[in-house]
């Protein structure tokens, strides 16, 4: 266990070791948390639906839902690929997982670069799927080879995507939820509810930008990859 | 005497880290901010959009500083340098 020093702050996560992979015990409990309370939103927001004037959760839904389906449509004109789903998940996930950890005793799932990196290989792999399935495979390749940066550029840039886009979302959340413990254990205990309450706005805010920021950068990363005509692609 | 070179190195390379990092994300805010302000002053009918595209451009350059800062974090409290230096 890696602690910071004097302060005994754990940095790292306990794990449990099943047939030689090592699995972080709480990034799990806490992605299966932000699950189950999706689920209990979604069933509870079901439950209210009805015609005539919608129930303010239900407003609050539908404006979330319509901004980002029009905005991953917009973004992805004329190419023929629905990913509305996908981009509203991955942000309704990514705002629960990233205020998870402002609730004391809880952390974040995005606590763990395991799980933004899992989430931005997804990511590299929708690109490379939708690039593939638009220039067929050998337009692929060609486009891999010989298209101006070159080869060993292109194939860095593609790297560097998924590299980026999991450490942008990391280490936002990973030293947001530091800095608050630093504050709890640092400032006299008569005044820390001050700087820990701006903090923590702050980190609410800061949450929602990076969650918005990592489905945004997603989407536009397909429509890059598979915007063929305009021939910068 | 090797080990509290490398401790003090680290500590200054902490230092340069998370200062340039702070200042480059403090200009760049800046200059965000600053255009936002002017086209809102040009087009106030505006300001919703710009605000949000403020708000993604802030989101950007702010998640610079923070890499430097966890990366310096990582480099102060598990010192891969040292580990080189003590053999373990």
């Amino acid at each position: 266990m890696t602690s910071l020093l004097w302060l005994a702050i754990e940095v790292t996560h306990p794990t449990v070791s099943i047939g030689g992979i090592d699995f972080n015990v709480d990034t799990i409990r806490n992605t299966v948390i932000v699950c189950a309370l999706l689920i209990v939103f979604a069933v509870i927001l079901r439950r209210q639906l009805h015609p005539g004037i919608p129930s303010p959760l239900q407003n609050a839904t539908e404006a979330l839902v319509e901004y980002i389906g029009n905005l991953t449509e917009e973004t992805l004109e004329g190419r023929g690929i629905a990913l509305a789903p996908l981009a509203i998940t991955l942000f309704t996930f990514l705002l629960i997982a990233n205020w998870l950890g402002l609730i004391p005793t809880l952390k974040s799932p995005t606590n763990d670069w395991n799980t933004t990196l899992g989430l931005a290989l997804m990511a590299f792999v929708l690109v490379q799927f939708y690039s593939i399935k638009k220039r067929g495979f050998g337009g692929y390749l060609k486009h891999l080879l010989l298209q101006p940066p070159f080869f060993p550029l292109t194939v860095i840039d593609e790297l560097a995507k998924p590299l980026t886009l999991s450490f942008r979302l990391y280490f936002n959340i990973f030293v947001g939820e530091l800095l608050l413990t630093l504050i709890i254990l640092l400032v006299p205990t008569w005044i820390s509810w001050l700087p820990g309450a701006a903090w923590t706005l702050f980190s609410l805010f800061v949450g929602a930008v990076q969650a918005f920021i990592f489905t945004v950068l997603t989407i536009s990363y397909i429509a890059v990859a598979t915007d063929v005509e305009s021939g910068h692609a | 005497m090797e080990r509290a070179i490398v401790l003090g190195a680290t500590v200054i390379a902490f230092g340069l880290l998370l200062g340039l990092s702070a200042l480059g994300a403090g200009i760049g805010d800046g200059l965000v901010s600053s255009r936002t302000v002017e086209g809102t002053a040009r087009q106030p009918e505006m300001q919703g959009r710009l605000f949000i595209l403020m708000v993604i451009g802030i989101g950007f350059i702010e998640a610079l500083p923070i890499i430097g800062l966890g990366l310096g974090l990582f480099l102060v409290f598990a010192n891969p340098l040292l580990a080189q230096i003590t053999g373990k």
